[in-house]
């Protein structure tokens, strides 16, 4: 499957601050991607870059083998959602989802019938003729769905399209909107800073920060297997232990913390300093009972009930923290707790040196 | 916001009651009066002043220079104002500032003021005339004074901050995304001002036109120092029947007819302007 959307070398810069730094990408047909990252790490300059509404300094995109940067946003056949809809306010439902047919030059009838096809896709069809000032936040989202799927775009572009809806409906409209997607077939790049939202709906997800690109994978993987500390803070919850390599052989390391000695997998010289991390569903309580495994033993000082499950909060130095879930009805007693995890389930990342 | 919306107590609406009240002592009463005097003859109440007035073919000039005075003064208003009031919404900060302010400034400045500052830079020595005979666009001094071009030179700068400024007001309240929203629909930019942009500044062009035109079709001072007597519009036939001929009732039939006029054609372009942002 040959690249849908390529992205090569793009760079934005605003006055002295670069917002996009030298970042590449690549989208297949039909794939759901997501961009995950801080506010202003660039995912709407990006966005923006691909729609053409803004020029990048450097760098080449092309969909479907056809080069962008000579199209003007106009001509692209890129459809957006934008961050709080923009919708035409003196227009009803119908103008709205019709605009870009009517731009297009389409003959009225054929309007008609694509227009009641979306509204009656996004399940909006009796309200064809409101204002867009009576309708609800998820409404809202669905009419510009609506509109930007109406000239059936080759990419659609979704700069957090739910993150104004309140949870419980933010959920359903997830739901709905991967099934609307998946169902058209439709190449999508959604933006948002909701990693949960993002490891729920994407084939693949590129986390950005800084402009860049610091990982490019599947949910699953970025997940459980973050390449970088940045990625691992900024998806998901962790144990976070700094040591230094007191031991390296046959890619066995153990490490020395201050919670004790830790074991993982991994290639690093003898005095290294390292971060040590582990994800909270690894851990269980226990001591540690053969070479597979590894352990400490937490001291405890807090616990969070979280309906599903409990979080067991350890005393550690600056810098570390250790959290471990266990099923809700627990007791736990005494102010230590020992706790182990798999070899493998440690996760190694070298700490820069400073001066 | 709904707790809120219940908090005034059922008899607020009675504070409005003084501000109707002078209201209508100030604007309704003399109009009620001016009606009054305008159907009233020798023997009672007559249409005979009307007759009159309306029967005289120079009546009709006057009130067809009174209009085109008014629609001309409006037209090139809103040509200069409309780009011009997207050009202010574009600027930011300080320099937004300093245009406001140098488009407001002028208002607090009499009327007679600046049309008289205008009689001095359109005379045959003034400084209109000397820069267009320095850059070479003329030999001699144009005739500018007491033509129908200088009055509209002089009327259309005085009247345009009521242009621009509603406009203005519009204009900074339209989400910019709303065009890049188009754009990625595949509208082109004519297609996306004639279907986004004008219909949502039509507001602010109604409340512009509505302005200039009231406010040029009763324009006296203006017209009157820039072309003097022999230039008659509704506003100076009113002023001469009541001044120099002593005749009210003539006087009131200009009032009432000029009165006419300015509400046909607000109403009249309010209704249109609604008429064209419904149909999509
Ligand atoms: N037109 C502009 N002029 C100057 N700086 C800009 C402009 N547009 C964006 N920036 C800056 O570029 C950076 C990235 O902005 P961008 O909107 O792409 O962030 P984002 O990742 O979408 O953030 P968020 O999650 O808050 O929407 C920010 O620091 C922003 O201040
Ligand atoms: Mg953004």
């Amino acid at each position: 499957m040959g690249a849908h959307l390529d992205i090569r070398g793009v760079s934005k810069r605003f006055r002295q601050s670069t917002v996009l730094d030298d970042l590449s990408l690549s989208v297949g047909q039909g794939e759901f991607l997501s961009l995950l990252g801080p506010s202003g790490c660039g995912k709407t300059t990006l966005l923006r870059i691909l729609a053409g509404l803004l020029a990048p300094d450097a760098g080449r995109v092309t969909l479907a083998g056809q080069d962008l940067g000579r199209l003007p946003a106009h001509r692209r056949n890129v459809g957006v959602v934008f961050q709080n809809y923009a919708l035409f306010p003196h227009l009803t439902v119908a103008g709205n989802v019709g605009f870009g047919l009517r731009a297009r030059g389409v003959a009225r009838a054929q309007i008609e019938a694509r227009v009641s096809e979306l509204l009656e896709m996004v399940r909006l069809a009796p309200l064809a003729g409101r204002a867009i000032t009576q309708l609800s936040g998820g409404q809202q989202q669905r009419v510009a769905m609506a509109r930007a799927l109406a000239v059936n775009p080759a990419l659609i572009l979704l700069d957090e399209p739910l993150s104004a809806l309140d949870r419980k409906l933010r959920e359903t409209m997830q739901v709905e909107l991967r099934a609307l997607l998946r169902q058209l077939g439709m190449t999508a790049i959604f933006v948002t800073h909701d990693q949960e939202e993002a490891l729920a709906l994407s084939d693949r997800i590129a986390v950005m920060n800084a402009g860049r690109i610091e990982q490019l994978a599947t949910p699953e993987d970025i997940y459980s297997r973050p390449a970088t500390p940045f990625v691992l803070d900024f998806v998901g919850q962790s144990t976070l232990l700094h040591g230094v390599v007191v031991e390296a052989a046959e890619g066995f390391l153990t490490l020395h913390t201050a919670a004790g000695p830790v074991r993982a997998v991994g290639h690093f010289a003898r005095g290294a300093r390292v971060l040590a991390a582990v994800r909270p569903e690894r851990i269980a309580p226990g001591p540690a009972s053969d070479a597979a495994w590894t352990g400490i033993t937490l001291p405890l000082q807090a616990q969070t009930f979280l309906g599903s499950r409990r979080l067991l909060h350890g005393r550690l130095p600056a810098g570390d923290r250790a959290l471990v879930e266990v099923p809700p009805e627990t007791e736990i007693s005494g102010d230590a707790l020992p706790i182990r995890w798999r070899v493998s389930d440690t996760l190694v990342y070298p700490v820069p040196e400073v001066a | 916001m709904r707790g809120a919306a219940r908090l005034p107590s059922p008899g607020i609406g009675w504070l409005a009651l003084p501000a109707c009240a002078v209201a209508a002592l100030l604007f309704a009463l003399p109009l009620l009066l001016l009606l009054a005097v305008s159907l009233h003859g020798d023997g009672g109440w007559t249409l005979r002043g009307y007759a009159r007035f309306l029967g005289a073919a120079y009546s009709w000039q006057v009130i067809g220079r009174t209009l085109a005075l008014a629609f001309w003064t409006t037209l090139i208003c809103l040509a200069l104002g409309y780009p011009a009031a997207f050009a202010l919404a574009r600027t930011r900060g300080a320099v937004q500032s300093l245009l406001i302010a140098a488009l407001l400034l002028p208002l607090s400045l009499s009327v007679i003021v600046k049309a008289f500052g205008w009689t001095v830079l359109l005379r045959g020595n003034g400084v209109v005339n000397r820069l267009l005979m320095a850059s070479g666009l003329t030999d001699a001094p144009l005739r500018l004074l007491f033509t129908e071009a200088g009055l509209l030179i002089g009327i259309t700068n005085i009247f345009l901050p009521f242009m621009i400024l509603p406009i203005f007001t519009v204009v900074r309240q339209i989400d910019p995304r709303l065009g890049d929203a188009a754009t990625t629909l595949g509208g082109g930019p004519w297609h996306n001002f004639v279907r986004v942009t004008l219909p949502l500044t039509l507001p602010g062009v109604v409340a512009g036109v509505t302005l200039v035109f009231s406010l040029s079709i009763a324009a006296y001072v203006i017209p009157n120092l820039l072309m003097g007597d022999r230039y008659q519009t509704l506003s100076t036939t009113i002023a001469t029947a009541f001044l120099y001929l002593q005749d009210p009732q003539r006087g009131s039939v200009a009032g009432v007819v000029l009165l006419a006029l300015s509400l046909a054609v607000v109403v009249g372009s309010a209704w249109l302007a609604r008429r064209a942002r419904a149909t999509p």
